[in-house]
């Protein structure tokens, strides 16, 4: 049974049953306290009927001059009686003498239905001289049944009617209610069936209305979750198909070539340079699946981290590296912070990323240009953040590539890449090193003037 | 002789192509990136392209559409196995499809199929003394007519198509016999002895160890 029509049920049961048992106790009370006023009065005529009746008797006597009258003239006087009496017809009949009551002030009420005329019978049996009598008394009083009768008629057609207005407004209020819980109920269906960008509407602050905010704020909350895990889904298989694309590239060109050098009649300077390209290629290959190796394992291992100053740690850094910026003709610079600051860093891997980036720096520099290594505070609303940075007055990267630059098998320029032994790796391998760390790489860049890039160190993890 | 240009942009990829189509005598041009092919192929006349899809300007999906008014036969050849992919080269009229890592004779065999189809072969087939008449299956040695089987014949026809290059047994029986025959490597032997003793090529038609036979010059 749905919804609306339990209400609307349980409603109309509910008004039906009280106002039956108000009509039922209401008509009967009116009808006893009528009854009740009705016998009285008639008690009270009857008693002076009664009184009357006597006292004409005992005139009667009187006018006689008798000491006690006989039955026939008992009987006529009461015909005389009560052809003069107006109001009920009274009938006089002997009766036993046991029949007499103690109490000659009472009479026996009787009411009895008559072919549906209600008749009150009022009677008392008393002594005339020897002779005993009852003398009764019967009232028509179908009126006040009738006068009930009427009542229930005229309430039964209020009830009725009241029933039905009830049942409409009822009927009006639980579809309204229902209605929007039905919306909330399609909007929620929709969603089980995908479509997650569906919202329900908040038309009230009652509580379907907190329903239907309570329902948006879960479906805000699974659409995320939802665009958040296809947004994994799909790098996952853009980093797969990369991975298949810088794999297949090499292998076919060793597969390809090695299967010319046993098959075709070759002279010995292509055989050479055959071989030459397998070998190019099959270290490209190492190089790759190494830096590959790198990337998939730093997600799995935990960085064993030491505390360690950060001026020690740039001098090893610029050790390292002087001299190979020195072989390609650039200057290295180290500009270190003045005051002391120690930071919590798996030495090895920070290494490796500023490797990196200096690595790149120098890839990117014309030959006598400057790379500067420097480190210092960077103002960050409000808060003042630890960064080493390296700088370079090289080529510069296009505005719009920046963002593209950290992802896997990104290359900036795919043929200058693959000439330098590059996979498009070691930025990805960079922003890994760094996500460890709660540090980020920050990118700056002019086209044609060089690039900066800046390792903040994000201070709550260096408190830990 | 047959022009064919390639289209990739990995250079050591384009040098295999071009070495590989080499052996059967081609012409080849080879390009780096799809904006400079799209030029290039409105003004040059070419009896097929190989084209990589992922290239540096235009990719050659959308280089596809644009020279197919120039009805040039293609072959699209790429890294990705996507199938999605592979059904929309095709769909898109593409005439074969390539997925690296792909050999060199399998590359030979694709083109020269593609070309067949449009007739950019030629009739005849010449090695040294030998002509070959493809279209009447016929074989002349100095002029004369020498008396082949059928066999025979596609056996020749496959080492001069092939020439320079060593066909391994089981390739021979591929190509010549058909896949499902079950015939023994030895049958392959008997008729290149004579082939041999025909065409008296005893000096051209090599064994090469470990791999098969090639027919040099």
């Amino acid at each position: 049974m749905r919804f609306w029509q339990k209400i609307f049920l349980i409603t109309l049961a509910i008004l039906l049953v009280s106002l039956n048992i108000f009509a039922y106790v209401f008509i009967e009370n009116s009808l006893s306290t009528n009854l009740d006023k009705e016998v009285q009065n008639r008690l009270n005529e009857y008693r002076l009927m009664r009184v009357s009746f006597q006292t004409n008797l005992v005139y009667q006597k009187y006018l006689l001059e008798k000491t006690s009258l006989t039955k026939d003239e008992i009987m006529g006087i009461f015909n005389d009686f009560s052809s003069t009496y107006v109001g009920s017809t009274l009938s006089f009949s002997e009766a036993d003498k046991s029949q007499i009551k103690s109490d000659l002030d009472m009479a026996d009420v009787e009411i009895h239905n008559n072919d549906g005329k209600f008749m009150l019978n009022i009677s008392s049996v008393f002594q005339v001289d020897s002779e005993v009598f009852k003398l009764s008394s019967t009232t028509d009083i179908s009126g006040i049944y009738n006068t009930a009768l009427q009542q229930i008629e005229l309430s039964r057609e209020l009830i009725l009617m009241v029933s039905l207005i009830t049942a409409i407004i009822t009927i009006i209020i639980s579809l309204a209610l229902t209605y929007r819980i039905n919306a909330l109920r399609r909007s929620t269906q929709k969603m089980s069936h995908g479509i997650f960008f569906m919202r329900a509407k908040v038309s009230s602050s009652d509580e379907i209305g907190e329903l239907a905010e309570d329902f948006n704020t879960m479906a805000d909350t699974v659409e995320s979750k939802v665009n958040e895990l296809s947004q994994i889904a799909e790098d996952r298989k853009r980093f797969i198909d990369n991975i298949a694309h810088e794999m297949k590239t090499p292998l076919t060109s060793i597969i390809g070539f090695a299967d010319l050098l046993r098959k075709a009649k070759l002279d010995n300077k292509t055989k050479v340079d055959y071989a030459d390209t397998i070998y190019r290629e099959g270290m490209h290959l190492k190089n790759v699946s190494s830096k590959l190796m790198e990337i998939i394992l730093l997600g799995k291992t935990n960085p064993s981290k030491k505390e360690i100053d950060s001026s020690d740690f740039l001098d090893e850094v610029f050790q390292s590296m002087e001299q190979i910026c020195v072989n390609s003709g650039i200057v290295l610079v180290l500009q270190k912070y003045n005051g002391k600051y120690v930071f919590n860093i798996d030495i090895e891997l920070m290494k490796s990323l500023f490797y990196n980036l200096i690595d790149n720096a120098i890839k990117a520099s014309k030959p006598q240009s400057r790379i500067i290594l420097s480190s210092g505070f960077s103002e960050d609303q409000g808060n003042k953040e630890f960064y080493i940075s390296v700088k370079d007055f090289g080529r510069g990267i296009p505005a719009e590539e920046i963002p593209k630059i950290t992802q896997p098998f990104y290359m900036l320029d795919k043929a200058r890449t693959r000439e330098h032994g590059g996979a498009g790796l070691g930025l990805a391998l960079c922003s890994e090193i760094a996500d460890l760390h709660n540090a980020s790489l920050k990118i700056e860049s002019i086209l044609g003037e060089g690039t900066e890039m800046k390792v903040i160190f994000h201070k709550e993890e260096n408190k830990q | 002789m047959n022009k064919i240009l390639i289209v990739e942009d990995d250079k050591t990829i384009a040098k295999l192509i071009q070495a590989s189509l080499s052996i059967s005598d081609y012409e080849t041009f080879v390009l780096h990136n799809g904006d400079d092919a799209l030029l290039h192929i409105m003004e040059n006349d070419y009896d097929l392209i190989i084209l990589d899809i992922m290239l540096p300007g235009i990719d050659g999906f959308e280089l596809f559409e644009k020279i197919r008014s120039r009805n040039i036969p293609v072959i699209f050849l790429t890294a990705r196995s996507d199938v999605s992919d592979r059904v929309k080269g095709l769909k898109l009229g593409a005439d074969d499809y390539i997925l690296k890592p792909f050999e060199p004779l399998e590359l030979l065999a694709r083109v020269e199929t593609v070309l067949r189809r449009y007739q950019k072969t030629e009739n005849t087939l010449k090695f040294k003394n030998i002509v070959i008449n493809l279209q009447e299956r016929t074989a002349k040695m100095d002029g004369k007519i020498v008396d082949v089987t059928p066999l025979e014949y596609d056996l020749l026809v496959l080492f001069i198509k092939r020439k320079n290059i060593a066909l391994s047994r089981d390739t021979i029986l591929e190509t010549v016999w058909g896949i499902s025959v079950d015939i023994e490597t030895r049958t392959v032997d008997n008729h290149v002895q004579r082939l041999r003793k025909k065409f008296k090529l005893e000096n051209c038609l090599k064994t090469v160890f470990k791999v098969g036979y090639r027919l040099e010059g």
